[in-house]
């Protein structure tokens, strides 16, 4: 602050104003602030400085030169990258999608009271509950190619000869990993959007069907469409969440095989902890970024439009 | 009843239970893995239904070579600090926001919810860096540190959301009264913030008990191991010990689940109407 500056009476007076905990409020905010500017800003920042430099770790030798956008450039021309991008996307989607979808179904399932209700509830947070590491690690045994329940299952059924190694296929591991990850964010969509459709009123419903609009028409001319500020952020929300999702990847293939779930935290990770280029995982960095503020803006643009 | 309506309830139990079986399936059978003898694991035809309530998984995976019980001691006190810290500091932050009124304070609003789009996986990083220059690393500090900076945030917002609604007549009848802001906050706001501080401290202690990037990266001496990443000492070269992983894996789902359900208590409660009652 002004320490060297002669503090004047009225300078004093509006020092000892900002720092009142009875009239401003600076004393309460600061430290909070302070913690969260020093490990989330600076860090921030750190990040955006890196994007730009070289920095490779374990060879402090090469210095950290400024390098202006040849991080990025090297990014875009490398093949793996974009797949490597398309792959969190069309991943991040069909995770969301399934969340969505499920958690919808279960919510208008579950909005309106009747008996056995409060069990279904109960037993709907138990992903919730359950930390994303153990989750992950018992579907792993679930889903293992030789022993697993869904292979024993198969197996006893007839469905299948040979078992299945559901996390050694590309294809399969992809799916696998999508299904854990919905598993993870469905009682919180049930949950978010059951609270939403209660908030909408009983007699506007009413009134339709007594008008004779069938339920297909009530859900899609009332319902959804009331709906919709709730569901938007929960899907916002969930969308963030899960393209940044790295807890569950790495217990169940570490990103193999051959990249098949190598989404970008998976692969920002490697970069940054396997080969300690700091430069270019916080290149990637700054692409997350970009992507998530880009969805954000879109949703604050959708969510705004269909107030007017 | 008729049948037309009894028919969209078979539908709609048929629907909910086949949710259900998909949501329970790994949990159960985490459950009953960690009931099975490692050389009952690959009988042939399978068992889907415990044989015995063998709890000589628990203990050898608790107290033996792989020392879970030292790990959960490990979480405890990283996710412990974690959450008592953040839901101070969290409290602190969401009354400055909530009862004064000053220029930038939607500014800082809008950033404390923008926190929530950094990914731990990029957040660390600089962390990491971090914690070399300050020579933390690997160190409980390090991983608490980090664990707090994530959450403290979220606390602020869940708190923000508590404290608007306490009305605020609450307040300023004390203060009317000659009492200090600071006297009122501690005789009046912070025993009908009670029940928000418990829920903000468990959310926060949950996130933190959970977490597996920060201690992944941090924690290279496996002594201060939490239990997210003690788990990896039962994948072998050639072997995975799931007997002891899934018995493991309940004991570190207990707490959060018990947890979880004070948090639902509080919730139903109905707090506004709590807190004008006093």
């Amino acid at each position: 602050m002004v320490a060297l500056a002669p503090a004047t009476a009225p300078r004093r007076a509006a020092r000892a104003r900002l720092w009142s905990p009875d009239k401003a409020p600076w004393p309460y905010l600061a430290l909070p602030l302070l913690l969260i500017a020093a490990l989330l800003g600076l860090p921030v920042l750190r990040i955006f400085w890196q994007s730009v430099h070289h920095v490779v770790l374990t060879a402090p030798w090469e210095g950290n030169d400024f390098v202006g956008a040849e991080n990025f450039l090297a990014l875009v021309q490398e093949p793996a990258f974009l797949r490597t991008l398309q792959l969190t996307v069309v991943w991040t989607a069909c995770s969301v999608g399934a969340k969505l979808l499920i958690g919808l179904g279960g919510a208008l399932l579950l909005q309106r009271p009747f008996p056995g209700r409060k069990v279904y509830l109960t037993l709907l947070l138990l992903p919730w509950v359950t930390p994303a590491v153990i989750a992950a690690v018992s579907w792993r045994w679930v889903m293992d190619g030789q022993s697993g329940w869904i292979n024993a299952v198969l197996l006893v059924t007839g469905a299948i000869r040979e078992p299945i190694s559901f996390l050694g296929q590309e294809t399969t591991a992809f799916i696998a990993t999508v299904v854990v990850d919905a598993w993870l964010g469905i009682p919180f969509m049930v949950m978010t959007l059951m609270a939403g459709l209660q908030r909408i009123p009983d007699d506007i419903i009413e009134a339709a069907r007594i008008d004779g609009a069938r339920p297909v028409q009530i859900f899609r001319r009332i319902t959804l469409p009331l709906l919709r500020p709730v569901l938007m952020t929960c899907v916002l929300l969930s969308t963030v969440w899960t393209f940044n999702s790295f807890q569950v990847i790495w217990p169940l293939t570490k990103g193999g095989p051959a990249g098949a779930t190598a989404t970008l935290p998976i692969q920002i990770y490697e970069t940054a902890f396997g080969s300690f280029d700091f430069g270019t995982s916080s290149a990637m960095a700054v692409v997350v970024f970009a992507i998530l503020m880009a969805v954000s803006l879109l949703y604050w643009r959708v969510l705004k439009g269909g107030e007017e | 009843m008729t049948a037309r309506r009894t028919l969209p309830e078979i539908g709609r139990h048929g629907a909910l239970i086949l949710l259900l079986g998909f949501l329970l399936l790994p949990v159960w059978v985490m459950l009953k893995t960690s009931f099975t003898p490692y050389d009952r694991l690959y009988v042939w035809p399978p068992e889907f239904l415990p044989t015995s309530l063998d709890l000589g998984n628990y203990a050898r995976a608790l107290f033996g070579q792989y020392r879970v019980i030292e790990a959960l001691g490990n979480s405890l006190i990283i996710a412990g600090t974690a959450a008592a810290i953040s839901t101070g500091f969290g409290f602190l932050g969401a009354y400055g926001l909530a009862r004064f009124r000053f220029t930038g304070r939607t500014t800082l609003l809008f950033l404390v919810l923008a926190t929530q789009m950094l990914s731990p996986v990029v957040i660390v990083i600089p962390l990491y860096e971090f914690m070399i220059a300050t020579g933390l690393l690997d160190t409980y500090l390090s991983v608490i540190l980090c664990d707090t900076a994530l959450a403290t945030p979220i606390a602020i917002w869940l708190l923000h959301g508590f404290l608007l609604g306490i009305p605020r007549e609450l307040e300023e009848a004390a203060m009317v009264d000659g009492c200090s802001r600071l006297k009122s906050l501690w005789h009046i706001i912070l025993p009908v913030v009670r029940p928000g501080l418990a829920m903000t401290a468990i959310y926060t202690f949950v996130h933190a008990w959970s977490d597996l990037i920060f201690p992944l990266v941090m924690l290279t001496d496996d002594g201060k191991w939490p239990v997210t990443l003690a788990l990896t000492r039962f994948v072998g070269e050639n072997v995975i010990r799931w007997d002891y992983l899934m018995a493991a894996g309940v004991v570190t789902t207990l707490p959060a689940a018990v947890l979880f359900a004070l948090v639902q208590k509080h919730f139903t409660r109905g707090l506004v109407a709590g807190a004008v009652k006093g």
